[in-house]
């Protein structure tokens, strides 16, 4: 099953600006993805993780290349059309969550159902299912207001799966919640993986996600890069002791003449509000525990 | 699904939703009273018409009003017209369309001379005081009594004639054209004229159909021209209504327009607050047609809800109108509705074609941050 290919971008590129002051945010990127496929796209801060991400989720056109779901190339395709390819072939998770806040979880999950061929009523069993799945049965009346961020993110997984688009493609969808809640979503969007067979890229800076990723891709200025070359520096995220890696983190503090890596704002905000707390954590300055 | 979204995202933003309806509803109801009034004072032009208890006018050949009209034919056609098959009764009437000068005012009306008590033509219901004028006197609507503090026993004036009020009638009055009753003699001698009449009203023998009896008129006496009360009425109606035209139109338009801008900016506010949401269902798949149909639903919404709130206002404003101003005749027309309901329709269409642009704008790009 995941030999045979879902997605085929080829050659992309998204230049943004001209002149003196253009960004190459996407250079050259050619990418294969696989029917139930986790990849993982990694890379610092600017590399055009998101850019990659929106182009092959026809939220955005590539300067040039072309990008193949099904055999369609959705690069050439009518603003017009670019809505139904979302709705058909793709789930999206933000890390931002991005829940409609007047709808309650329930009809959160089903709105995309209503663009789907068996519309909203043969929506009625898989939505069902995901409440159960996703832990939220219990919630299916409330208003993402009376949520937690965990919640949040799976209402916003369940409405990525409703209409059991082949792709699901998540930005940071764990930058936004602790390490408990982060690992859940991990572990959620894997058995996603495994159990639906759709294909998922996942844009983050977690490397616990890359531990259940089938392939990781490093993005660099633009360009994919051989991970292997990459080094790690891992480190302990002091809070919830999570391995972060140092070079592609984006949360730190400087304490105590050390700088500090984070998983997730969260873990920054709980330690900047009382350091000493976590003051104990020796691992070496510059970031040890090289693997 | 997206349609519930977008009920439930407008009636979130609940302190929203009811001051568009306020302001909205308050220009609709600007319009609908406005039209109440004029057409319940041109309704009130023709209530005398209706009311004289005529069933053919007969008048100078022409002639084929009494508002904004004159009419002189002489006596002697009364004695023609008596003898037209179908004829029951007949009566005469002079009439003059001139100022009344009553309590410091002056008070554009309709004067009608009548001959005898109780004849067709005269006033029909005088609560207060006698009905008939004799040399010298007046019968004069109740309100313009009210207005200009001329009682019974007061004096007005017609050109240089005084007249003393004997009567107070009701149902003849209305802002433009209240109508006052006194002897013929007199209006006559106002008019400096002797042996015509402005008009004869006749009621026809039982069983002749009034359209046959004003045909055969036409038909058998020279020089007149004979119509039913139904056909006079609509030709004052109508000349009533073309002369206000142009008004009515500017009036509603001004407030459609009005109306479209508060719709406008009320959906420009409200789409303003729900970019992120519309940002989200864009991500979602939701295509432009999608979301333009949104803002057309929240458009169509508040302005059904504006012209509910502007008909709920104009209605509390028929029930207490009588004893704030009490001069305005109100008539609410089920067209008049009809037409202000689809003018709001119309609002609601430009409002969202108004907001187009800037929803197709919304870039679902935006979710990623
Ligand atoms: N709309 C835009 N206009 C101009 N430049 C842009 C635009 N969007 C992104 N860029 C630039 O393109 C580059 C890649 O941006 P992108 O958001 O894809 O990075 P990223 O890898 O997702 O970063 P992060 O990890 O911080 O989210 C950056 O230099 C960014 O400033
Ligand atoms: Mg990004």
């Amino acid at each position: 099953m995941k030999n045979s290919s879902l997605l085929q971008a080829q050659n992309l590129t998204k230049q943004f600006g001209s002149g003196r002051t253009s960004v190459r945010a996407v250079d050259d990127v050619s990418l294969d993805i696989g029917k139930g496929e986790v990849v993982v796209i990694m890379g610092p801060s600017g590399s055009g993780k998101t850019t990659l991400l929106s182009m092959i989720g026809g939220l955005m056109r590539p300067t040039s290349g072309s990008i193949f779901i099904d055999d369609a190339d959705i690069s050439a395709m009518s603003e017009a059309r670019l809505p139904g390819i979302r709705a058909r072939y793709i789930g999206f998770i933000f890390q931002a969550f991005n829940l409609l806040d007047a709808l309650t979880v329930e009809e959160n999950i089903l709105l995309p159902a209503q663009l789907a061929p068996g519309g909203v009523k043969g929506a009625r069993g898989r939505v069902e299912d995901l409440l159960v799945r996703l832990d939220l049965a219990a919630r299916r009346g409330a208003y993402p207001g009376t949520l937690s961020g965990g919640e949040k993110q799976r209402v916003a997984i369940a409405r990525a799966l409703i209409n059991q688009a082949p792709l699901v493609l998540a930005d940071e969808p764990t930058g936004n919640l602790d390490s408990q809640k982060g690992s859940d979503v991990t572990m959620i969007l894997h058995d996603v993986a495994r159990d639906q067979g759709c294909a998922v890229v996942v844009v983050t800076h977690d490397a616990r996600i890359e531990e259940v990723a089938d392939r990781v891709l490093w993005l660099a200025d633009g360009r994919l890069r051989d991970r292997k070359s990459e080094i790690h520096s891992w480190a302990r995220d002091p809070v919830c002791g999570m391995r972060v890696d140092e070079w592609t983190a984006v949360h730190f503090a400087e304490h105590g003449g050390r700088r500090l890596a984070f998983c997730s704002p969260r873990c920054l905000q709980r330690f900047e509000a009382n350091p000493e707390a976590y003051g104990s954590v020796d691992a070496p300055a510059g970031g040890a525990l090289q693997s | 699904m997206i349609e519930r979204w977008t009920i439930k995202s407008l009636f979130k933003a609940r302190l929203r939703v009811i001051g568009s309806t306020l302001a909205i509803g308050a220009a609709f109801a600007l319009v609908i009273a406005f039209r109440a009034v004029w057409e319940g004072e041109t309704r009130q032009l023709a209530v005398y018409l209706e009311r004289a208890g005529a069933d053919v006018w007969v008048m100078q050949e022409h002639v084929s009003n009494m508002h904004m009209a004159s009419s002189f034919i002489t006596e002697g056609k009364r004695v023609e017209l008596a003898r037209v098959e179908g004829v029951g009764s007949l009566a005469g009437i002079l009439y003059l369309n001139t100022m009344i000068q009553a309590g410091g005012r002056q008070w554009f009306s309709y004067v009608v001379g009548i001959e005898e008590p109780g004849q067709v033509g005269g006033p029909w219901s005088v609560p207060q005081g006698r009905s008939h004028p004799s040399r010298g006197e007046i019968v004069i609507p109740e309100t313009l009594s009210r207005l200009t503090g001329a009682g019974i026993g007061d004096q007005v004036q017609i050109t240089d004639h005084r007249f003393t009020v004997v009567g107070l009638s009701t149902e003849t009055f209305s802002v433009t054209n209240p109508v006052a009753f006194v002897n013929v003699v007199d209006l006559a001698d106002v008019l400096s004229l002797s042996g015509y009449d402005s008009y004869i009203l006749i009621q026809s023998e039982p069983g002749v159909a009034p359209d046959a009896l004003a045909k055969r008129i036409r038909e058998q006496v020279d020089g007149v021209q004979a119509l039913t009360t139904a056909e006079f009425v609509e030709n004052d109606l109508q000349l009533a209504r073309q002369m206000g035209t142009e008004v009515i139109a500017l009036m509603t338009s001004i407030c459609a327009v009005l109306a479209a801008l508060l719709v406008g900016f009320s959906l420009f506010i409200h789409t303003s607050h729900s970019r992120r949401d519309l940002v989200i269902l864009k991500t979602l798949g939701f295509s432009n047609g999608h979301v333009y149909k949104t803002v057309l639903i929240h458009a169509v919404v508040l302005t059904g809800l504006a012209f509910a709130f502007g008909v709920l206002l104009v209605g509390v404003l028929a029930i207490v109108g009588p004893w704030l101003a009490p001069v305005l005749s109100l008539s609410i027309t089920a067209r008049s509705l009809a037409e202000v309901g689809g003018a709001g329709l119309a609002v609601a269409i430009a409002a969202t074609l108004m907001l187009a642009r800037r929803v197709a704008a919304v870039d679902p790009m935006s979710a990623f941050q």
